[in-house]
């Protein structure tokens, strides 16, 4: 394999993105309480939140635009704080909206983005807008452009510096569907095939479940849980049991040990047990008088893992 | 730094704010040549000097006109224009979002904030050149060359080319008052997220310290207020020049700008991005 000319060596850390601590107050109010994550190399990392989390506040935490009042951030193997142009010199980041110059062009407005980062090629401009399928448009001024243009070219001048790692911030965040879908494939496409690390704030859960490996979920100002997504939800496994009759079941069933919890949902059963005691809860149903019709393993969605894990919180 | 600074000096130079101040000039110079014109400027200064002065000819030329408008310009419409461009350098940009976009790349605060004051010295300098050229040009245009005739401190007539050299230098010595309306402007910028508030609270400002400056009560403080400085360059207009009397109120308009600028760039240093 030939390597790029032009992509400067990858740092040698694996993980791309530290924080430790990160604690922020404002006033008497701590929005961010404590907040560690790690990002690896090639994760596509979700971070997850309900309004008013603290989402954001560690967002500008992490890309150095508010200072925490505790706690450090590493990136790329630099501290943030000490060492801030070191640590976003590999960093793609949009925060919030597309902040982009208006009464500019789309070029312009990459050539004035990409000065600051030590410039780049007017080929390589061509190239990052041909990549997010903007080409032909980059002489139109910006304020001619759809927002999801806007956030398009918001994600070619992130792509500018040849980053390592990109921080979004809701990059779906006001786009019609055909938007949503054409960003989340852009996305899938810089992780899989550009191999940037993407780390992704977002209240939108089928979104970080189809397009993340990696999430954190955040809720007032705390971590609530961080890991591998099919690892936490492997952990959130259910049977579902339909079964006659159902009071009758739901007797049986709570007599048992190892059910944790039954729940009745619409005249089936939703229990909370290992998923090998699945011949023995059959068992005992059958023995104890009832029908059995089905007894089916499943899983949380991301979506139910995540609202479980709010409402256990509140 | 230089590519901070061509970064800044590229979207001022795209950004139709900075081009209202040259329209404005341009504006104001029109009411200037229709008075000049029309107004029998001749008669009133003859009747200004006394009857005990002949003067053959006309005051009115290019050089009169160009002196002329140094009064209301430098005095309120200059620092109005320059706080429009200067205020807008942070505080217009955290509105628009973009200073986020600027500050997650790889480049320090300060040296940002530099830039952005350079670009707003460049632009102070380029309008109060602007303001002398266009009258000296328009007033070429309308009423010709000739020696300036000055009614301050006395009667002076200098020759065109001690009035040309004596205008030039002039108008460079404003350009420090002007370069310290941009500085507070600039400090102003970094304190609020609009725009509008940062060039309402800078000509307020202006006008508290002339009102200072106006009032006898206030004498002990004048010395000290920046606007007693800024006028400075009427100094070029006396004879003989007082040099040392420039180099005080040049020191105090330096001193002034280091002051804001510092504390622009001690507050932008250190704060929370939330726009």
């Amino acid at each position: 394999m030939i390597a790029d000319p032009r992509k400067p060596e990858r740092s040698p850390t694996d993980i791309v993105l530290r924080a430790n601590g990160l604690c922020k107050r404002y006033g008497k109010r701590w929005v961010v309480d404590g907040v560690s994550l790690e990002v690896r190399r090639g994760d596509v990392f979700g971070f997850l939140g309900p309004n008013g989390a603290g989402k954001s506040t560690t967002m500008r935490m992490l890309t150095g635009l508010v200072r925490p009042d505790a706690g450090t951030v590493e990136l790329l193997g630099h501290d943030l704080h000490r060492r801030p142009t070191a640590a976003l010199a590999r960093v793609g980041a949009i925060v919030e909206a597309p902040a982009l110059y208006p009464h500019l062009s789309a070029d312009r407005n990459l050539e004035v983005f990409s000065l600051l980062s030590g410039g780049a090629s007017p080929e390589r401009r061509a190239e990052v807008l041909r990549l997010v399928g903007l080409e032909g448009r980059g002489h139109d001024r910006v304020k001619s452009y759809s927002h999801g243009m806007k956030q398009r070219l918001a994600i070619a001048q992130a792509l500018l510096p040849l980053p390592e790692l990109i921080l979004l911030d809701e990059p779906t965040n006001g786009l019609d569907p055909g938007g949503m879908v054409e960003v989340r494939q852009l996305l899938r496409h810089l992780a899989s095939q550009e191999g940037i690390t993407l780390f992704l704030s977002s209240h939108l859960l089928s979104e970080v479940e189809q397009v993340c490996n990696r999430v954190a979920v955040i809720d007032q100002g705390h971590v609530l849980v961080q890991g591998e997504v099919r690892e936490l939800l492997r952990e959130q496994t259910f049977l579902q049991i339909t079964a006659e009759p159902v009071e009758l079941a739901r007797q049986i069933l709570e007599t048992l040990d190892y059910v944790r919890q039954v729940i009745v949902q619409e005249g089936t059963l939703r229990i909370d047990a290992p998923l090998d005691s699945a011949a023995a809860i059959n068992a005992a149903l059958v023995h104890g008088g009832c029908r059995v019709s089905a007894l089916v393993p499943g899983r949380q969605s991301l979506e139910e893992f995540y609202l479980g894990l709010l409402e256990k919180r509140s | 730094m230089t590519h901070l600074l061509r970064v800044e000096i590229l979207k001022l130079s795209r950004r139709p704010r900075t081009y209202l101040g040259y329209a404005g000039i341009l504006l104001l110079l029109v009411p200037m040549l229709l008075g000049l014109l029309y107004g029998q400027p001749d008669r009133h200064l003859r009747h200004e000097i006394g009857p005990e002065f002949h003067v053959v000819g006309t005051f009115v030329n290019a050089l009169f006109m160009a002196r002329r408008m140094m009064e209301p310009c430098l005095w309120f419409f200059l620092p109005l224009f320059i706080a429009m461009v200067a205020g807008d350098l942070v505080a217009g940009e955290a509105a628009e979002g973009t200073l986020r976009a600027l500050l997650v790349r790889p480049v320090r605060r300060v040296p940002v904030l530099l830039a952005k004051f350079t670009v707003a010295v460049l632009h102070a300098t380029a309008l109060t050149y602007f303001l002398g050229l266009s009258a000296l040009g328009l007033g070429a245009l309308f009423f010709g060359w000739g020696d300036l005739i000055l009614i301050e401190h006395g009667i002076y007539v200098l020759g065109s080319g001690e009035a040309l050299a004596r205008l030039a230098a002039a108008y460079t010595a404003a350009i420090p008052g002007m370069v310290v309306v941009a500085a507070l402007a600039l400090f102003l910028s970094v304190l609020v997220d609009n725009s509008n508030g940062a060039i309402i609270a800078t000509m307020m400002l202006l006008f508290v310290s002339f009102t200072l400056g106006g009032l006898p009560y206030f004498e002990a403080i004048q010395p000290y207020l920046f606007t007693t400085h800024m006028g400075v360059w009427s100094s070029l207009f006396e004879d003989p020049i007082p040099w040392s009397e420039i180099a005080r109120s040049m020191a105090w308009l330096a001193a002034y700008c280091i002051a804001f600028v510092g504390a622009a760039a001690l507050v932008f240093s250190r704060k929370d991005i939330l726009s």
